[in-house]
């Protein structure tokens, strides 16, 4: 084998005394066995490196990680996932308070305009509840309207005859700005039940 | 796989989703060598204790700071090394003595300041040979270049490559290998008597 003549480096020196590091090349080592001031350099490294490699850790006072974790601000823990299963009864509930709560709106809605419709046959109202009651909904819902005859002459209408014309309609107009605040609050919770499963799951992912 | 068990980056990954036992289990894994790190430089417990704590402390509130392509260890030690070189440089303790720091300015604080080394009563001979080498090393380490100290703890009690200790001390690569070289100089004059060599 043909040995390197030239002396190892401070490099090459402080590489081979580390005890993690890969051992230079057989001409490198080579040379290292036959010349007297690179192997006398090696072990002084050797020793420096064993001594410093030796030396104790210290250890901080008891209590130390409490202290730390104290005083650590984590992010906030991950909701935890919602499984499948459960997100699809969430969606399905949803789906029928959508329906049912559309339904009960529509009902009502047709109900009160109906009955006022009967109560003033003869009137000429003006604006969307009028049209909607004249046009729409009194011509489709043949059998509310009889609904709404039942309760004319029930006597139930008769108590409007008291109060007069102008608080029937003025009740009318208030019911029903009652009831499209009403929609309008069902949708957005219906909406907030469906889209939330979905966000959580995101999440999770 | 138990919490002792995970990566260092599993861990991370577990204390963004707000885990306080991942964290936990990562300052019982790092506490020793962050706080002897920092305890060498320093040479005052309860000082090493708060610097070590608010690294940790800085670490995990900046964990949406840190890169995982880097290593968690690196990136905390950087954090307790930039600490540390912050205090030294406003208080100006360059060096430092195994027996107390030069700027003790009364007993107790000499005292507070050195090295806590056992008493050496009723130990075997080769056991206090050990420990007074030991203490003869410290001592040469604490006289160091406060980047000398640093970077040879860094790379041969802490056993961390020349790439890491140049991203923890934010310095290239060539400069950590002239300040390894430097140390490594540095304590074998030092310590030349120990090994039998004379000084250069």
């Amino acid at each position: 084998m043909i040995k390197s003549k030239r002396h190892l480096t401070q490099e090459e020196l402080e590489s081979l005394s580390h005890t993690s590091e890969k051992p230079l090349g057989r001409r490198r080592m080579a040379h290292v066995d036959t010349c007297a001031q690179c192997s006398d350099e090696l072990r002084a490294h050797r020793l420096l490196s064993r001594s410093l490699e030796g030396l104790a850790g210290f250890e901080p006072a008891r209590g130390f990680t409490d202290q730390v974790m104290a005083r650590v601000r984590l992010p906030a823990p991950a909701p935890a996932p919602v499984p499948v299963r459960t997100r699809a009864i969430q969606t399905l509930r949803a789906h029928w308070l959508v329906v049912s709560g559309s339904a009960a709106g529509v009902t009502v809605t047709a109900g009160v305009l109906l009955t006022w419709a009967a109560r003033f046959p003869q009137a000429s109202p003006s604006g969307l509840v009028g049209f909607v009651a004249e046009r729409t909904v009194a011509r489709l819902a043949g059998a509310a309207l009889n609904g709404a005859q039942w309760l004319y002459q029930s006597g139930l209408a008769s108590a409007f005859d008291q109060v007069g014309s102008q608080v029937t309609v003025g009740s009318a107009v208030a019911g029903l700005a009652t009831l499209t605040l009403m929609g309008v609050g069902s949708l957005s919770v219906t909406r907030r039940l469906i889209s939330e499963p979905a966000a959580q799951l995101t999440h999770a992912r | 796989m138990t919490l002792a068990e995970s990566t260092d980056q599993d861990l991370v990954r577990l204390c963004r989703n707000g885990d306080q036992r991942a964290a936990r289990e990562l300052v019982e894994r790092f506490q020793r060598p962050v706080f002897s790190l920092i305890y060498r430089m320093v040479r005052d417990r309860e000082l090493s204790e708060d610097l070590s704590q608010e690294a940790f402390v800085r670490t995990f509130n900046n964990l949406d700071r840190y890169d995982p392509s880097y290593k968690f260890s690196s990136w905390l030690f950087k954090i307790a090394y930039n600490l540390t070189v912050d205090h030294l440089r406003k208080k100006e303790l360059r060096t430092v003595s195994i027996h107390g720091s030069p700027d003790a300015t009364s007993s107790d604080r000499q005292e507070a300041t050195s090295f806590d080394l056992e008493s050496h009563e009723d130990l075997p001979d080769m056991l206090v040979e050990s420990l007074e080498l030991a203490g003869e090393m410290e001592d040469a380490i604490a006289e160091l270049r406060e980047e000398y100290r640093t970077a040879i703890l860094l790379r041969h009690v802490e056993g961390r490559a020349y790439e890491e200790i140049s991203e923890i001390m934010d310095i290239p690569l060539g400069t950590v290998k002239t300040y390894i070289f430097r140390a490594r100089r540095e304590l074998r004059l030092s310590l030349g008597h120990l090994s039998g060599e004379d000084e250069e």
